[in-house]
């Protein structure tokens, strides 16, 4: 999952959004790619089967109440 | 002793008792900004004229007695993506260089009707994302205490301006620690309040769902003062909450006695760890809430350490939806920095971006339950005090450990106050963070540790 990003997937990301990048630009991409599935993973780890993300969104919950 | 020296309280005393005029402090800071910003970049826009005009119409209000109360005729300054009616509003960028907004941001309305005297709009890192870049529109801000040093960031004007003495008040925004960073390392203080406390309105955003707005100041009393007039139920902000606004500076005198802290020493001391002198010094800030009849109780740090990968993953998946358009067709006008790191947004998935937020929930109910059995958090606010410029390497912010974004995450209030310096002369910053909405306990503790020491009231030397 985080090791499966390669030189070619970032070029075909690139194309995609429209982006023309050097030889350097596409490995710093993919560094910063590589970086930013690594940390996708880790936070799956807390994805737990009975969370769902709704409630991330209301600041206020019935269990503030002082 | 300069009437720049003093705090926003105290200013408004002095106005009061006629000791001090809004139009001599104005000048004096602007003097003070001419005459030292050229070393620290604090400030991207001066907006001298519309200060005179403000600063006279102050004085001349609480001559005739229209009193606005604590802000009316003090000078601040705010962080550059604010939208301020008919001033630039960068966001420290070449893609925003020439917008010139037609209405202010809400907060900013607030701070205007408040009274307040705007000097200009303060330096940030190139929208609140990245380092302190070496090719964004505008040089960075460099730190009053060694200019050298880095800010810390994203608000790094407002921490220059501040700790230099240009202005009595900031606005700053927080996305995984941007008010407490820059508060942190320059030696003043800064919250980061509830999430949907202060309308995000007008503000250049970040990343939705973890932008918190605020105040940054020298005090915890002056943050009370600033957050009483920008706080409240704001139709414009989608993420707006609809609760009651209780008085913040009131709050300030209750005792802190019996307050339960916890402290998740396992997230500070483990790993890559804490410098050892920061350590120190919150074992000493400790002692202080301790001696005022606070209880610490040890508590698990797990949760906080994870907080930071959810953080990150929906930071970088939100602002790069909102960048995604500009970034295919003005690639030259972002500095080579957040670029770089906007550029990540496309490489992650949408099942990436969902499964982070529910993350954040499950990570969200286990911070609360913590908050069931303790009154506030306490940390250092940082694990590092200020690097050089030369020594600043953008690819360390991600190994470094952060102590602030599991509250973007969580949503809750946080804040930084002073609590002593490096051997190198340089802040070190404790972190206070709350319950929901809970910011008068937050303020309370932060201002009991501000009566008991005085790492706030120091000054670095730049005259």
């Amino acid at each position: 999952m985080t090791d499966d990003l390669t030189l070619d997937d970032v070029k075909r990301a690139a194309e995609r959004a429209g982006w023309s990048l050097s030889e350097e630009d596409l490995s710093k991409l993919l560094k910063g790619g590589l970086r930013g599935r690594r940390m996708a993973a880790l936070a799956r780890k807390y994805a737990t089967q009975d969370t769902e993300p709704a409630g991330v969104f209301s600041a206020r919950r019935s269990d503030d109440q002082p | 002793m300069s009437a720049l020296e003093l705090t926003i309280a105290e200013l408004g005393q002095a106005y009061r008792k006629g000791d001090a005029s809004p139009v001599e402090v104005t000048e004096a800071a602007l003097q003070r900004i001419a005459a030292i910003d050229s070393r620290l970049n604090s400030f991207v826009t001066i907006t001298a004229e519309l200060a005179r005009q403000q600063a006279k119409q102050a004085q001349d209000e609480l001559a005739r007695g229209q009193d606005r109360g604590p802000l009316h005729g003090v000078p601040v300054a705010v962080k550059d993506l604010y939208a301020t009616k008919g001033i630039r509003t960068t966001a420290h960028s070449r893609v925003l260089l020439n917008w010139i907004p037609d209405e202010d941001c809400t907060a900013v309305a607030k701070l205007t009707q408040a009274g307040t005297v705007m000097l200009g709009k303060l330096a940030m890192h190139e929208f609140a994302y990245g380092g302190p870049g070496p090719d964004s529109a505008f040089p960075p801000a460099r730190n009053p205490w060694n200019t050298e040093c880095v800010t810390g960031g994203s608000s790094s004007g407002s921490g220059a301006a501040l700790a230099a003495r240009l202005c009595f008040g900031s606005l700053g925004s927080d996305t995984g620690g941007s008010i407490r960073n820059p508060a942190n390392l320059c030696g003043i203080t800064g919250i980061k309040p509830s999430y949907g406390l202060v309308s995000r309105h007008g503000v250049v955003p970040l990343s939705w769902s973890l932008d918190h707005c605020g105040p940054m100041a020298r005090t915890v009393e002056d943050c009370a003062i600033l957050l009483q007039a920008i706080a409240g139920h704001d139709p414009l902000d989608p993420a707006s909450a609809e609760v009651p606004i209780p008085d913040y500076r009131g709050a300030l005198q209750a005792s802190v006695r019996g307050l339960r802290l916890g402290v998740p020493r396992s997230w500070f001391e483990e790993g890559e760890g804490t410098e050892a002198e920061i350590l120190q010094a919150f074992e000493d800030a400790l002692r202080v809430l301790r001696d005022a009849g606070a209880v610490t109780v040890e508590i698990d740090g797990t949760v906080f350490m994870e907080a930071r990968a959810a953080n990150t993953t929906i930071l970088v998946c939100e602002a790069y939806s909102w960048h995604e358009e500009t970034l295919r067709a003005r690639p030259q006008d972002y500095g080579s920095s957040v670029r770089d790191r906007l550029r990540e947004g496309a490489l992650l998935s949408a099942a990436d971006y969902i499964q982070a937020q529910r993350a954040r929930a499950a990570i969200t109910a286990q911070v609360r339950s913590v908050l069931r059995d303790v009154d506030a958090i306490v940390s250092p606010a940082g694990p590092r005090v200020a690097s050089t410029f030369k020594d600043f390497d953008p690819e360390l912010t991600y190994k470094t450990p952060s102590y602030t974004n599991v509250f973007n995450l969580t949503g809750l209030p946080a804040m930084s106050v002073p609590c002593g310096f490096s051997a190198t002369g340089l802040p070190i910053g404790l972190q206070i963070a709350g319950r929901p909405f809970d910011e008068p306990t937050v303020l309370r503790l932060g201002h009991m540790y501000q009566q008991a020491t005085d790492w706030h009231t120091r000054a670095p030397t730049l005259d």
